[in-house]
C-alpha cells in the first residue's frame, strides 16, 4: 500500500456533511492557536522537496 | 513540538497484539471491508472479521497519545476543490490568514483514521500543478487522545474507526507558488457499529 492510499481521504472512503452545530469559541481559539504551527511545519515539509 | 510522536505503551493482550500485527500486515483490506462492508457481509468470514475488529478497537480503547503532536492527512484531488466550496473557503485568498469563519463540515471515515507526523509523505501524493487544490488536515493530538503510534519512526498513528472529523479552521500556504490549503479538524466523536 502506498502513501496515497493510507493518508489521503478518497471521495468513496468517507461522507462529508454540514456539521449540525457552529463552532464553539474554544473550538475556534484552538484552531487559531494550532493553524499557524501546522502551516509552518508544511511550508518548510514542501519547502524541503522542490 | 515534537516531530515524532513516541511509542505508546498499552496493556495490551495478546489477541489485542496479534489484531494491532494484522492489521499492520493487511491494513489495505481491512480499511476497504470497513469503508465497503457488502464486500464481506453476507461471507463466512464476517463473523471472524467483527471479531477482530472488537479485539483492534479494545487495543485502541487501551491505547493513548503520550504527549501533543501534529498530525496530518490528505484529501484527494477528485473532491478538494468542491469540498472547499462546500466550506466556503476560498484556495487563493493569500497566505497567512487564519480563518475560523468557515462553514464547519463533518467528515466521517467508517475506516481507521491513519495520520502522519510528517507533511512531506502528505504533500508527495497531492497535486503539484497550480491549477489543481490541494487540501492538508491539521489535527493537534493531545495526551490522552485515544490512539496507537503504528510507525515510531515513519511518525504513523491510529485513531479510531468511524470517527467523525469537523473542520474548525483553514489557513493558506505558498509552496512553489502554488497554494496549499490547510485545514484544522478536531474529533467529534467515534461510532461502534460497522455496518
Amino acid at each position: 500500500m502506498n502513501a496515497d492510499d493510507r493518508f489521503i481521504w478518497r471521495k468513496p472512503d468517507v461522507a462529508l456533511r454540514r456539521a449540525p452545530f457552529i463552532l464553539s469559541d474554544d473550538m475556534k481559539l484552538r484552531a487559531e492557536g494550532m493553524l499557524p504551527q501546522a502551516a509552518d511545519v508544511v511550508k518548510k515539509a514542501g519547502s524541503g522537496r522542490s | 513540538m515534537p516531530e515524532h510522536a513516541p511509542p505508546s505503551v498499552p496493556e495490551l493482550d495478546q489477541m489485542e497484539h496479534d489484531a494491532l500485527d494484522f492489521f499492520r500486515t493487511y491494513e489495505e483490506d481491512i480499511q476497504l471491508i470497513l469503508r465497503n462492508p457488502r464486500l464481506l457481509m453476507e461471507g463466512e468470514e464476517w463473523k471472524n472479521f467483527t471479531a477482530f475488529i472488537a479485539y483492534l478497537d479494545s487495543a485502541l480503547a487501551k491505547s493513548t497519545l503520550p504527549r501533543e503532536t501534529l498530525l496530518f492527512r490528505g484529501m484527494g484531488r477528485e473532491i478538494a476543490g468542491s469540498f472547499l466550496f462546500m466550506l466556503d473557503m476560498k484556495a487563493e485568498k493569500g497566505e497567512g490568514g487564519v480563518f475560523t469563519d468557515l462553514i464547519p463540515h463533518i467528515i466521517r471515515d467508517p475506516g481507521y483514521t491513519i495520520l502522519s507526523t510528517d507533511p512531506e509523505t502528505i504533500l508527495q501524493e497531492l497535486p503539484g500543478d497550480e491549477w489543481e487544490t490541494r487540501v492538508v488536515f491539521a489535527c493537534l493530538g493531545r495526551p490522552g487522545d485515544t490512539a496507537i503510534v503504528l510507525d515510531e519512526e515513519a511518525g504513523e498513528v491510529l485513531y479510531p474507526r468511524n470517527a467523525n472529523w469537523v473542520t474548525t479552521g483553514a489557513t493558506t500556504v505558498l509552496i512553489d507558488q502554488t497554494p496549499v490549503v490547510v485545514i484544522g479538524i478536531e474529533m467529534a466523536g467515534c461510532g461502534e457499529e460497522i455496518a
